[in-house]
């Protein structure tokens, strides 16, 4: 498949699967309904379920699964590295520490832009510290480092939680840690969105860079990719992008890991290409998972996170062993 | 939410044999404390739970901080050296179970699930505590308030949803559906075919187009994402266009004498709607 | 274009690499930079083209500090062939190659022609056309200094600077990717080389410079560096010397 078929196909299972995601849900609103509850402006039930409660979930799955695929491909470009993920090497879970702060301090409530900001520091607070810990292709100090990190921002998430008075507080770990975009609403769509898309921007800019690092970074300086620059719009574009995607739908690990993978063979395996392929393939599959949710589990809805995680860790494991010669784990 | 503790909280009665007019009476659970005030004179009871006192999960929490509280402990209960122990279910499970080998007197009530649970409640303890005519007396008076309340039987039941945090709402079987139905009202059990507490989503609810809401208690000091997800905009459009209730919780998170000032409420509402 | 550097020091951690060191590099000359393992030749080449650690001293093309260029526009001047032969993902030879096109390419389209031209030019002089299709990771150890030097070459700069680009082949190839260095070097190209097969060096140098403890020793004509008196205080070798035809050549024979 040519690469430009590659990303129509793509497209168009995108808008399918944004579609079916606006069909799918336990009121029947048929396609017809769906298409004149759109245009009108009504406030009857039909109108108010699909703009109000599937519109937003639609553009969250749509708009996380994006950052969450595109910042995968272009963490893994960027490390060198097929095994990182934001959601392996911790840089979700410290977002969502920043989250849980942002809210359950009430913080969020005078200032509702101190959800993402405090999710998106999280993030940026995370990938500085694995920088600081792991050099490139050390996939296996990555993912310690990841998982020490994780642990020790979910204990920290954990723990705030269980300290607030408030008695839901403690039932809402299970959505920090599985992630959720049942409910949401456009106030959340509007609060991470345009965060979402200034990542991408952001990381969309360093597509050419990252090809030109995979012969290592020596030569990629020779020829005169900023290294200290690529770094750093990478670290934001992945802060930006998971940081404000955590802060509305907590932790859903393993997308950024399995679409890059399967898509590397299609794209011819060049990071450039990669990562608007990732970004689409990202949308599509938590897309589809949502729906999965809401079709496997009527009424009492599994969490996103959970369906991800029993794709995504099988996944990871064969990466794992696959992989186990090359960098020696 | 407290409804539900309250509601896990009481477990079948279980009478033993206790002194004909037990002198030193504990209560470790909500519900029974309240059921415990409204009928045994306060120099008989030793003890109540601390919850009693809590005016977020008891009607009678003036009275009951005049009393000792206990936090259900078994060593704390034994030191109170009680004559007949009043319990629930809930937290309290394993000091019940300490206290019954131990071999103290324990009255285990259930929870009330509909409105003759009250009076059957009212009637065991009031037999255990030798208050027999006074759990008598109260249910009389009872009884004429709720024939005062009673919605007519041929009127048409419009639809009550009491939407607590995290889509929670009662079904079948259950003190709010009776007393819904006692007020001219279905549940969203009702409608949608399930007993107990339900979990309903905003998009359900949105399509059930309730006639009476009530929110219950928003916990929103400190926020939490279930109290945030009140401020949905789909659910704030929903109410600007259905009818609001709010029912103080203790009144039916137990179900007590006063469980009818509830029912009082939501007959109100149901009159308003006509 | 004329490269000059000088006064180049490198420092690690207290360490002196590269001690004060000045040369120039001149279009149509291949140098040799030889020197014992430690002498500080990659680093110095590193501090020449801005990679590495932090280095002193001036390095100008054409008297322009290189500084003030702009880093592609550097990247376009001054071809960079390090050590390093890791290649990550499954990348075709062809792919690798356009890669070094990188300074000259703009925005997000497809490479332009006159890199396409640039880079099946680079492949035909290091005659990696057959292999240009399989992925470089499963290449041999030859073919794939052959694909990287590729790389060098379709930058298409005025210099080059290459570090052991003969390292691990066997004497074919040491011998093959001479004479493509020597080639472009007689087609105008400024090329500074690190070897270690002094052999080579002597027969295809047209200079040598010789760095011994992170500091230049001698630089000249390779007669004039390959002296006893060099092998022995730089090496602690000596050598056999013969003459093959006009050539002269050295073989390191024993050590001292």
């Amino acid at each position: 498949m040519t690469y430009p078929l590659l990303m129509i196909v793509l497209t168009v299972a995108v808008s399918a699967a944004f579609g079916v995601s606006l069909l799918t849900g336990p009121s029947d609103i048929g396609l017809a309904e769906l298409m004149s509850s759109l245009g009108s402006a009504g406030a009857d039930s039909t109108a108010l379920i699909l703009e109000e409660i599937r519109l937003p979930r639609a553009i969250l799955g749509l708009a996380i699964g994006a950052s969450l695929g595109l910042s995968g491909a272009a963490l893994q470009g960027y490390l060198r590295n097929p095994l990182a993920e934001p959601g392996i090497i911790g840089i979700s879970a410290t977002a969502a520490l920043g989250a849980v702060i942002a809210i359950y301090t009430g913080l969020s409530l005078a200032y509702p832009l101190a959800l993402p900001i405090l999710a998106i520091a999280g993030s940026v607070l995370a990938v500085l510290v694995l920088q600081l810990l792991v050099g490139p292709g050390g996939a296996l100090s990555l993912i310690l480092a990841g998982v020490a990190l994780s642990s020790l921002a979910g204990a920290l998430t954990s723990l705030a939680l269980n300290l607030s008075p408030n008695p839901f507080a403690a039932l809402e770990i299970i959505f920090w840690m599985l992630g959720s975009i049942a409910d949401r609403s456009m106030d959340h769509v509007h609060l991470a969105v345009p965060f979402m898309a200034a990542g991408w921007v952001v990381l969309m800019t360093t597509a050419r860079s990252l090809d030109v690092l995979s012969l290592g970074e020596e030569t990629a300086g020779g020829l005169g990719v900023d290294l200290s620059r690529t770094r750093l719009l990478v670290v934001t574009g992945t802060a930006i992008s998971v940081g404000a995607a955590t802060a509305v739908s907590g932790v859903i690990g393993f997308v950024g890991l399995i679409v890059p993978h399967l898509l590397r063979p299609l794209v011819g395996h060049r990071p450039s290409r990669l990562l608007p392929a990732s970004a689409l393939g990202g949308a599509l599959l938590l897309l589809l998972s949502d729906i999965g949710v809401r079709l496997l589990t009527p009424g009492t809805e599994l969490k996103l996170g959970v369906l991800t995680a029993l794709v995504g860790a099988p996944f990871f494991l064969s990466l794992i062993l696959r992989h186990r010669s090359t960098y020696g784990l | 939410m407290r409804y539900l503790l309250a509601a896990a909280m009481l477990v079948l009665a279980s009478v033993r044999p206790a002194p004909a007019m037990p002198q030193r009476i504990v209560s470790i659970n909500v519900c029974t404390d309240q059921l415990l005030m409204a009928l045994v004179e306060p120099e008989r009871i030793a003890s109540v739970s601390f919850l009693a006192a809590d005016p977020a999960t008891s009607v009678r929490w003036r009275q009951a901080a005049a009393l000792h509280l206990n936090h259900g402990r078994a060593e704390e209960i034994m030191a109170l050296q009680p004559d007949l122990v009043v319990a629930g279910t809930y937290a309290a499970r394993a000091t019940a179970s300490i206290l019954k080998k131990l071999g103290y007197t324990l009255l285990e009530l259930r929870p009330a699930a509909s409105i003759q649970d009250i009076r059957d409640n009212l009637l065991t303890l009031g037999q255990a505590t030798g208050s027999l005519n006074q759990a008598r007396k109260l249910i009389d008076v009872f009884d004429q308030r709720l024939e005062r309340l009673r919605y007519p039987a041929e009127g048409t039941r419009k639809l009550f949803v009491n939407y607590a945090l995290n889509g929670w709402t009662s079904g079948t079987g259950t003190l709010v559906a009776d007393l819904a139905h006692h007020a001219g009202f279905d549940v969203a059990g009702d409608r949608l075919g399930f007993q107990g507490l339900g979990n309903v989503s905003l998009e359900r609810l949105i399509l059930l187009s309730p006639d009476l809401i009530d929110l219950g208690n928003d916990w929103a000091d400190p926020p939490s994402l279930a109290s945030q997800s009140q401020g949905h905009p789909a659910l704030q459009s929903l109410l600007q266009r259905t009818a609001q209730v709010s029912v103080d919780e203790p009144l039916w998170s137990c179900g007590t004498p006063w469980t009818l000032d509830a029912l009082a409420q939501l007959r109100q509402a149901r009159d308003a709607l006509e | 274009m004329k490269l000059e550097a000088a006064n180049i020091s490198v420092a690690v951690r207290g360490a002196r690499l590269v001690n004060e060191a000045s040369f120039g590099l001149g279009g149509g000359e291949l140098v040799g930079l030889i020197g014992p393992n430690g002498a500080g030749k990659s680093t110095l080449l590193k501090a020449v083209v801005g990679v590495g650690p932090r280095a002193a001293g001036t390095v100008s093309l054409d008297s322009r500090p290189l500084h003030s260029y702009a880093r592609l526009e550097r990247a376009r001047l001054l071809a960079y062939l390090p050590q390093e032969r890791r290649v990550e993902w499954r990348l075709s030879s062809r792919e690798v190659v356009m890669l070094g096109r990188y300074p000259h390419q703009r925005g997000f389209g497809p490479p332009s022609d006159a890199s396409r031209q640039a880079v099946e030019r680079a492949l035909s002089l290091v005659e990696a056309e057959p292999i240009a299709d399989r992925e470089f990771r499963v290449l041999s150890g030859g073919e794939k200094a052959r694909v990287l030097l590729a790389r060098a070459l379709a930058v298409e700069a005025p210099i080059l600077l290459a570090d052991e680009p003969t390292a691990g082949l066997d004497p074919y190839h040491q011998l093959h990717v001479m004479e493509i260095l020597r080639g472009i070097a007689d087609a105008g190209v400024a090329v500074l080389i690190v070897l270690h097969d002094l052999t080579l060096a002597g027969r295809f140098a047209d200079r040598l410079i010789l760095m011994n403890r992170s500091r230049i020793v001698d630089s000249g004509p390779a007669g004039q560096v390959l002296t006893d008196a060099n092998l022995k205080h730089a090496y602690s070798v000596n050598a056999l010397r013969r003459d093959e035809g006009s050539e002269q050549f050295v073989v390191p024979w024993r050590r001292l």
